[in-house]
C-alpha cells in the first residue's frame, strides 16, 4: 500500500502493516539518511528533502516545532485540504513521536501560537494512523477538549472523531458537561454517538441522520 | 431558493473572549472561510426541502485531497443577495450534475459586503457532517456513478474506490 493512494497516514506499524510495499512509508530515525529518499517518493502525501529541509534542519524536534507553528502563521487552512504545514507536521511526528508530540503539547498551551495553526495540528495528528504515537496523540487531543480557545476545542473534537478511539468516551462525557458553547455541545454528542452507536454512520444534520 | 450553502471551517465561527472586550465577539479569522477570488464567492443552492444537502455535500467532499468532514453554513437567499450578485454558473466538483444545477457564484463583492456575508453567516445556521458520513455519502454517489472518479485526487479515489470494492 503506497501513502499516495492511501488518504489516512499510516505508518509501518498499523494494521495494514502486512499489505505495505517497499515502496511504503518507513517511520523514520532522526538521524536515518534514507529518510529524505523515502519521504521523496511519498510526494505529496509527504515531504520532499526540499520541502522539510525548513522544518528538520535543526533536528531538535522543539526547535524544528516551534519553526513550524510559527512558519505556518500566514497559512490559509480549508478542511480535507493538504497543506505545507500538514506535510512538515506529519513529517516531524513520524520522525521524534513523543518528543514531537509532548513539544506539540506545550506549544498548543502557549498565546504566542496562532489557533489556527494549533487547529490544524490537532484535525492532522487525528488523521494519522500510527499505534506507537496513539496513546500520545490520544492524550493531546483529550486535552485540547479544555482549551480555552473554542476554534481549538472544536478541532480537537474533529481530530478525536477521525482517530476514532472509543477510550476518549469518558472525556468527551467530560467535555461536554463542562462545555458552554452549544455548537461545540452538539458536535461532542455526535462524537458520543459515533463511539456508542458506529453503525448509524453518524452525521450531524437531523435531516442527514433521518435519513440514514 | 430559500437558502444558499457556504462551505467554512465551524470552530472559525465560534464566539470567542477577548482581553479587551467586554464580551464574547465572532473572530476575525472567520475571514479564512471568505476567501474571495475576483471578488466571487463560491456557493450552492438548496432546496427549499433541503432534500439535495446529501448531494451538495457529496460535491464539496469530492474536489478535496482526502476525506473529512464537511463544515458548512446555511444562508437564506435574502441575506446573500444583499452581498453582491448571485448568478447560476457551473461548478467545478467531481460531481457533474451538481455542478450545473445547484452551483451559484456570489461576485461583485466589495468589503463592506463581504462584511455583510459574515455578519450574515454568524446570524446563519452551521453544521457538520462528520466525516464517516461523508465516507458513507461519498460511496454511495460512487455505487450510483453520480461523481466522475477521473477527476478525483488519487488518494480519495482510491479510498472510496477500495471501501466499496
Amino acid at each position: 500500500m503506497n501513502l499516495l493512494l492511501e488518504p489516512e497516514l499510516t505508518s509501518p506499524e498499523s494494521e495494514e502493516e502486512e499489505h505495505l510495499s517497499d515502496s511504503s512509508l518507513s517511520v523514520p530515525e532522526p538521524d536515518d539518511p534514507k529518510v529524505n529518499s523515502q519521504l521523496a517518493r511519498q510526494k505529496p502525501t509527504i515531504l520532499t528533502a526540499e520541502d522539510t529541509s525548513e522544518a528538520v534542519d535543526s533536528h531538535e524536534p522543539a526547535l524544528d516545532l516551534e519553526r513550524l507553528f510559527e512558519s505556518a502563521r500566514e497559512e490559509l487552512f480549508e478542511d480535507g485540504m493538504e497543506s505545507d504545514f500538514s506535510r512538515k507536521l506529519m513529517f516531524l511526528i513520524l520522525r521524534y513521536r513523543h518528543d514531537a508530540l509532548s513539544e506539540m503539547a506545550l506549544l498548543l498551551e502557549s498565546t504566542q501560537v496562532s489557533s489556527e495553526v494549533s487547529a490544524e495540528a490537532l484535525r492532522w495528528i487525528g488523521r494519522l494512523r500510527d499505534p506507537q504515537s496513539q496513546p500520545h496523540r490520544l492524550w493531546l487531543l483529550e486535552r485540547s477538549l479544555g482549551n480555552p480557545n473554542p476554534a481549538v476545542r472544536d478541532a480537537a473534537i474533529v481530530g478525536l472523531a477521525a482517530l476514532d478511539d472509543r477510550r476518549a468516551r469518558k472525556y468527551v462525557a467530560a467535555a461536554l458537561a463542562t462545555e458552554s458553547l452549544p455548537e461545540l455541545q452538539e458536535d461532542l454528542i455526535q462524537l458520543l454517538e459515533q463511539f456508542d452507536y458506529p453503525e448509524n454512520r453518524y452525521a450531524l444534520s437531523p435531516q442527514v441522520h433521518s435519513e440514514g | 431558493m430559500p437558502y444558499l450553502l457556504r462551505s467554512i471551517r465551524k470552530g472559525r465561527w465560534l464566539p470567542q473572549s477577548f482581553p479587551s472586550y467586554k464580551e464574547e465577539a465572532f473572530q476575525a479569522d472567520c475571514f479564512g472561510d471568505l476567501n474571495t477570488s475576483g471578488n466571487i464567492l463560491s456557493l450552492w443552492e438548496l432546496q427549499d426541502d433541503f432534500s439535495n444537502l446529501d448531494q451538495v455535500i457529496v460535491a464539496l467532499a469530492s474536489g478535496r485531497d482526502y476525506l473529512a468532514n464537511v463544515d458548512f453554513a446555511v444562508i437564506p437567499h435574502d441575506s446573500v443577495s444583499q452581498c453582491g450578485v448571485l448568478k447560476k454558473t457551473k461548478g467545478s466538483s467531481p460531481y457533474l450534475a451538481a455542478n450545473e444545477d445547484w452551483h451559484f457564484h456570489l461576485t461583485e463583492i466589495s468589503i463592506s459586503r463581504l462584511t455583510k456575508l459574515a455578519e450574515a453567516i454568524c446570524a446563519s445556521e452551521r453544521k457538520r457532517i462528520g466525516q464517516k458520513r461523508v465516507e458513507a455519502l461519498l460511496q454511495r454517489a460512487f455505487i450510483d456513478k453520480l461523481i466522475d472518479i477521473s477527476v478525483m485526487k488519487d488518494s480519495l479515489r482510491q479510498k472510496v474506490v477500495n471501501a466499496v470494492r
